[in-house]
């Protein structure tokens, strides 16, 4: 029984601060397991009407029910925030007390022994920067190209900075501990023995010192912390992001805590406070946990009866598999500590390779394959969208689902919709002829790209304009301009320098509204090395002008040719006021609460057309259809009755003005006739080039309890293949539409480097098969555990 | 027979620190000591507290440098050598502290304390390390069951044990013992003082025995030197000294020693005053404000040792100057 | 030369060297240009901005400092009013934040620690060491809301930022002295355990003295000095402190000045504010330490 007394002797320090330091391991090592939402889902602005009271949700939401320690300003969930950001913190504070660990032992050690250098060096370092604050010198320091250079990630060079300028108080209680340990009796008789002072050091004085380096390094932890969250709140150090998304410059990734508090220089002294009040807290918590257990070592340490420290000298020997195995020879003696051990074996080991049960149904590739090849293959001509190919396309989707046993949505799987215009520019020549009659024919797509629907051919003088002359009009410059008779010609506008975009523009409009030449080159820096992808946006500025993007290369040798004459010719085909073809299969959810609630997987099944004479297989959006038909098939096939509404949506006219993704929404969500979509959109998957797939969550609502749950099903099963899934920011025409309050989604995608999409090289060649067929396991197996309620 | 240790005007001085950092004062500790040690032989130095004899043994082991003076090893002069050769000597020269609580380091097994000599001087091959541990602890009396233990595993009899096995384990030519004794029991006394004689007959090994107890003194060793505020007074062969003390303060300090006689009646010395501060020397003879005989010359000029009898040496101006006081 | 007069010298010559080197420093880090890298240019190591010419401008702005070009800032205000005046802002909160904390830590510590009695719990040590964990943003933040919490009920005491008038005053003050307080209650009890421990208390003990004269004659005595050496440990941490303190509440004092003369790339302003703080440092260190060595005596014995 435990006595009271005893209770009192009990370490309390190293108790609590044990327990706390548990607490922030666990939550660094599985922090899905405690956040209720994924980080980077973004809370948007909202409003409510109920009755005649409008209510409205703006971030920074403060903490209630929904979210209950609120939102930072940008709508994303405190509480989940920090947790996931747990554990950067800790390895960004460990990293630093490690390295600041590593600069100050050996010097103390050399100036406890005396040495006149080193103990110079670490008082007036000691002095140099506590005058200097800390803080200051990492904020100026911390901008400087040097560091990010070398160092990229903005954590690391917080870790620098914070070891290179504040090891100087540790060095300088590791001196006196050491200078207190060579005072000891021992020490004599150790160099009366005739060991050298470096023999003494490493032999003698280290492991003494260990109890208490053990102790500065987790009170050195604590100070870190400390340090860290002061940085923080000053917010000169960024802790970046390096995709710019959405505007929001320097995103932070990682949301270690410091970062957490950048934003909230805003909100001093209002009542939104709580923003600082809860990453502040968790800073508290962290460094009262390291300063107990730091000191509960030390008083354990003092003691002289402490075990911890036989305990400690005696786990190599714990550990070791010699002995275990000495033991197991030697069984009859060693009976209960062979059984103890090799329990303990079995259970890490358990841990750590714990055999992930196999998925229950197998997504066939090979079958995926097959009708990647049927989608892409020359029979429905690139897809283009208002084509009879894609009708014949549409019906041989449907014919699939009905196959497998989806019901059709809302009685019928294609559903129709206008489409006003659907171009394919199928063609182009392009021929320079200089003076002196050279020609040089310029090759379409890769050296140049025609971005208007017209049909056109020609031969036409060529003329430069400069920007500066097509800006700051007034009534005189324009006579200027209309004389040069620029309006029958073809020019040449240079914007592959960098320059002000209020002055491109000026420059594009004047153009388009005032000259109007016949058509119009642009030079601009492309930025990529094989062909331009089909899809570059057909421009809408100009009404009969002629616009043709080159590439800078092409560009300078135009150039170069002086003015010559060219020839071109462009031949595109329209399709207008034709229909477009969506394809809606579902399979009806069981219970009635959720009968106006969809689970929608979607992909798109137009794509750009071919050419006149190159076929564009579309080979990776081909892929997301097959992998949505596979899964689709094995849902419908393995007669699981979901609670909810799942549909499968193949979206036509996706790269028109109006989509079908958005006729769908207006007619269905709009009307109230679906209360609410959790919308899955699947991207480009498997391309060769690039193994990183990424997730992007932030349309859906941290409050949003099951997206978020379906959220967590598709990491763990991202997990369970092996897959490194990360958070991007993704963005496809299609989620355009499907964000609103009450549809949220979430989209998975392979991005590419080099634009691959809508070229020449989107073929089989492009597929990664073995990632294919992994993420392909991984969507199903998704679908299929959020369809069984897991 | 030839000398192991030769120390010529051996002298030592601490500067005393004020308070703003600069030193002013001096404590001499030890004022010019010299002596020597034959072959086999133990010199004892004996004194009161404070004398400077525990000094006069560091120094020799050059575990504190020298103010001033030279340490002859077997004729080599080790005062001036570098810090590598220094270490090479200390094979030869080892020492037994008088603290034995303190003087191992209480997180090394017995094992390790006692193979690191072995290493550092390459004693005996790698692989003989555990046989020679077991040797050396079986001729201390210890055994080798007691290899895996730590140093509080033990008494402070079996402690100083340990300490001298340390100590022999170089095979040295010369130990100093410094206080060996002092911080154990009685009853334990008298074991480790008959270990260490044993060893020396067995060794071969020359002490010098640093003491406080005049009894202790006496039984170890053959030559016997008194000091007193850092200087030796009186210097010669034990027995000698002991019947034939001839310094005032040899005298005083022998005849303080308690006698387990109850009948044994004889004349007891009595000093007047206290031992003067190490900081103030008094001038001249060191002893004089405190000596029944002082004498005008003795308050103006140091006496040195001077020998009345080849072995048997006293500085005292009272030889020259009195008759009573000429010895033999 | 009398040694004692010669070691004074000697550690007046480094505390003014230091001085300069700190100078030095300061205006070397923010001269430094914030696009200095290291390139390989034609397959060899280059710094973007030679080293030489750093050096160069660093010098040429040390003179044009010593010239006096500080006093006007970049927006051609008086640079010097102006730090004046933050520096007396700052020195106002930091004397009041100080002698709070003093009074604040040194009490806690008296009743934080055991008084002789021999009941030994870690439960007490917990109790000191939680506040030396606070950070100090989350002090801030916590005194912010309890005063806006105080204020939507009709307590108007305290104001949440600026400057102006006493009420701006007092909670910047509170704040800084939270801290500190929590490190001089820590020491304070710290070391009149450890009196406590000590022979010469237990014999006054056993001849009766009662415990606020052992408390007062002996032990307080004794633990001031320890009290001092420990915040001139802190100081830097007081500093750093105080620009918390500042920025969050918007207290334009000399740290808040500092900042923003570094956003508005106000160089010279930047670097002598910088040099204040600095100065305020040193005074602050020599301050604690004086008063420790006075009231503080240990014995030292050095060998020669």
């Amino acid at each position: 029984m435990i006595k009271l007394s005893s209770i009192r002797k009990w370490n309390f320090p190293l108790i609590i601060g044990g327990i706390l330091l548990f607490v922030l391991l666990i939550t660094s090592m599985y922090p899905e397991k405690l956040a209720t939402a994924d980080p980077y889902g973004k809370q948007r602005l909202e409003f409510q009407v109920d009755g005649g009271k409008t209510t409205f949700v703006v971030p920074p939401v403060p903490p209630g029910d929904e979210y209950p320690w609120g939102t930072d300003h940008r709508g994303r969930d405190l509480r989940s925030l920090i947790i996931y950001g747990c554990k950067i913190t800790m390895i960004t504070a460990i990293l630093t007390a490690i390295g600041r660990l590593i600069i100050a032992l050996p010097l103390a050690i050399a100036g406890a022994y005396k040495n006149k250098f080193a103990t110079w060096f670490i008082k007036q370092f000691n002095i140099l920067f506590s005058a200097f604050p800390l803080i200051v010198v990492v904020l100026m320091l911390s901008n400087f190209a040097l560091f990010i250079d070398i160092l990229k990630k903005d954590n690391f060079i917080v870790v620098l900075l914070l070891t290179l300028f504040g090891w100087s108080k540790l060095a300088y209680v590791l001196m006196e501990k050491v200078s207190e340990i060579l005072e000891q009796d021992f020490v004599e008789g150790e160099i009366a023995i005739g060991k050298s002072r470096l023999e003494i050091a490493v032999q003698n004085v280290i492991p003494h010192l260990i109890p208490s380096l053990i102790v500065f390094f987790f009170l050195e932890i604590a100070l870190v912390l400390q340090t860290m969250s002061q940085i923080g709140i000053f917010g000169l150090l960024a802790a970046g992001g390096y995709y710019n998304a959405d505007g929001d410059l320097n995103v932070p990734f990682e949301f270690d805590w410091a970062s957490l508090l950048i934003f909230t220089y805003m909100f001093f002294g209002t009542d939104k406070i709580y923003l600082i009040i809860y990453p502040a807290a968790a800073f508290a918590a962290s460094i009262v946990g390291f300063n107990l257990f730091g000191e509960g070592l030390r008083i354990e340490f003092e003691k002289r009866t402490s075990r911890v420290i036989t305990f400690i000298r005696r786990i190599p020997s714990y550990v070791s598999p010699l002995k275990l195995a000495y033991e197991i020879k030697n069984y009859e003696q060693h009976k209960k500590t062979v059984i103890i051990k090799l329990a303990c074996y079995t259970l890490v080991l358990g841990i750590i390779f714990f055999p992930q049960p196999p998925s229950l149904y197998k997504f066939d590739s090979a079958e995926a394959f097959n009708t990647i090849e049927e989608i892409s293959g020359d029979k429905y001509k690139g897809r283009l969208a208002g084509s009879e190919e894609n009708k014949a396309l549409a019906e041989y989707i449907s014919s699939e689902l009905e196959s497998y046993g989806v019901k059709p949505y809302d009685n019928k799987y294609i559903h129709e919709f206008d489409i006003l215009k659907s171009v394919n520019v199928k063609a182009s020549t392009l021929k320079l002829k200089d003076s002196f009659g050279r020609n040089k024919e310029l090759i379409f797509r890769k050296d140049y790209a025609v971005a208007s629907p017209v049909t056109f051919s020609g031969e036409f003088e060529v003329e430069k304009v400069e920007v500066r002359d097509l800006i700051e009009l007034n009534s005189e410059r324009v006579d200027l301009l209309m004389a040069r008779g620029l309006h029958s010609k073809v020019l040449i506008l240079d914007l592959s320098v960098p320059m002000d975009y209020r002055h491109m523009t000026g420059a594009l409009q004047t153009l388009a509204i005032i000259i109007k030449p016949r058509a119009l080159l642009v030079i601009q820096d492309w930025g990529f090395e094989y062909d331009a992808p089909k899809h570059a946006t057909i421009d809408k500025l100009f009404q009969d002008t002629v616009v043709i993007s080159m590439s800078k290369e092409a560009g300078e040798e135009l150039l170069r040719l002086g003015e010559p004459t060219i020839e071109f010719s462009v031949e595109s085909e329209t399709i207008a006021n034709t229909k477009g073809y969506n394809v809606l299969g579902y399979i009806p959810g069981t219970d009635p609460e959720y009968k106006d609630d969809f689970i929608v997987i979607g992909s798109r099944i137009d794509y750009v057309g071919d050419d006149k004479a190159v076929r564009y297989p579309g080979t990776l959006e081909a892929g997301s259809v097959a992998a949505q038909l596979e899964i689709a098939k094995k849902l419908a096939q393995s007669e699981i009755k979901p609670k909810q509404n799942i549909m499968f949506a193949f979206w036509d006219g996706t790269f028109n003005d109006k989509r079908g993704s958005s006729s769908f929404v207006s007619k269905y969500a709009l009307s109230g006739k679906i209360k609410s979509i959790t919308y899955f959109n699947i991207g480009n998957i498997a391309i060769k080039e690039d193994s990183k797939v990424l997730l992007d969550t932030s349309r859906i609502f941290p409050k949003n309890k099951e997206a978020q749950e379906y959220i967590q099903i598709l990491k763990d099963n991202a997990r369970a293949q092996n897959i490194d899934l990360q958070y991007g920011n993704l963005n496809t025409p299609v989620l355009i539409d499907m964000t609103s309050r009450n549809i949220q989604s979430l989209m998975v995608s392979n991005p590419e480097k080099e634009p691959i999409s809508t070229t020449m090289r989107d073929n089989m060649d492009m597929l990664d098969k073995k990632q294919y067929k992994k993420i392909g396991q991984m969507l199903l197996d998704t679908i299929v555990d959020i369809a069984r309620g897991k | 027979m030839n000398k192991i240790i030769e120390v010529k005007d051996l002298t030592k001085q601490f500067a005393v620190t004020s308070k703003l950092g600069a030193k002013t004062e001096f404590v001499k500790a030890v004022n010019g000591v010299s002596f020597d040690v034959l072959e086999g032989e133990t010199l004892g130095l004996v004194g009161e507290s404070g004398c400077g004899k525990s000094t006069t043994g560091r120094l020799i082991l050059r575990l504190i440098k020298p103010t001033s003076g030279d340490i002859f090893l077997e004729g080599k002069n080790i005062n001036q050598i570098s810090d590598k050769e220094l270490r090479k000597i200390r094979k030869d020269i080892q020492v037994v502290f008088q603290n034995p609580y303190s003087a191992l380091d209480p997180k090394m097994t017995i094992s390790d304390i006692l193979s690191e000599p072995l290493s550092i001087h390459k004693v005996v091959h790698k692989y003989q390390y555990e046989k020679e541990v077991k040797r050396l602890l079986s001729l201390v009396g210890l055994s080798e069951k007691d290899m895996k233990k730590f140093p509080h595993e033990f008494s402070g009899g079996q402690r100083q044990r340990i300490g001298i096995a340390r100590a022999i384990a170089t095979k040295p030519k010369f130990i100093i013992c410094d206080e060996p004794v002092s911080a154990l029991d009685v009853s334990v006394q008298s074991q480790i003082l008959n270990l260490l004689t044993e060893l020396q007959n067995e060794l071969k090994v020359s002490y010098l025995f640093i003491a406080h107890g005049l009894n202790v003194i006496r039984h170890m060793s053959n030559k016997v030197g008194v000091m007193y505020l850092g200087k030796i007074v009186e210097i010669g062969d034990v027995d000698e000294i002991y019947n034939n003390p001839i310094h005032p303060y040899t005298k005083t300090l022998l005849s303080s020693a308690p006698i387990p006689d109850p009948f044994n009646d004889r004349e007891r010395q009595i000093i007047k005053g206290e031992v003067p501060s190490p900081i103030n020397i008094p001038a001249g003879c060191a002893f004089h404000p405190r000596c029944q005989h002082a004498m005008e010359i003795c308050k103006h000029k140091m006496p040195f040792l001077k020998g009345s009898g080849s072995q048997h040496k006293v500085a005292c101006h009272l030889i020259d100057y009195n008759e009573k006081f000429r010895g033999e | 030369m009398n040694p004692v007069i010669l070691n004074i010298l000697k550690r007046v010559f480094s505390t003014i060297l230091i001085f300069f080197i700190f100078i030095y420093v300061t205006v070397f880090i923010t001269v430094i240009p914030k696009d200095f890298t290291i390139k390989k240019v034609d397959d060899k190591w280059t710094v973007t901005y030679p080293i030489k010419n750093i050096v160069q401008i660093v010098n040429y702005n040390l003179k044009s400092l010593a010239q006096g070009e500080y006093k006007t800032t970049s927006n051609g205000k008086d640079a010097v009013l102006l730090i004046k005046n933050s520096l007396s802002k700052s020195i106002k909160l930091l004397t009041g934040g100080l002698l709070l904390a003093m009074i604040i830590g040194i009490l806690k510590g008296i009743f934080d620690s055991r008084r002789g009695n021999s009941r030994d719990s870690s439960l007490k040590v917990l109790l000191t060491i939680i506040p030396i964990s606070l950070p100090d943003i989350l002090v801030v933040a916590l005194l912010q809301s309890f005063a806006i919490w105080l204020i939507q009920h009709g307590i108007k005491i305290f104001k949440v930022a600026g400057s102006g008038t006493w009420q701006h005053e007092l909670l910047p003050i509170i704040a800084l002295s939270i801290l500190p307080a929590a490190y001089i209650a820590r020491v304070t009890a710290m070391s009149i355990e450890s009196c406590y421990d000590k022979e010469y208390v237990k014999a006054a003990i056993g001849k009766g003295c009662s415990s606020r004269r052992i408390l007062w004659n002996h032990v307080m005595r004794n633990a001031i000095g320890i009290i001092f050496e420990s915040l001139s440990n802190i100081t830097s941490m007081i500093i750093g402190n105080m620009m918390i303190v500042e920025y969050m509440f918007s207290y334009p004092g000399i740290t808040q000045l500092l900042m923003n003369s570094y956003k508005s790339y106000d160089r010279n302003t930047t670097i002598v504010t910088i040099i204040v703080i600095g100065i305020i440092y040193f005074i602050l260190d020599t301050l604690f330490q004086a008063i420790k060595h006075v009231t503080f005596k240990p014995l030292k014995e050095e060998t020669a």
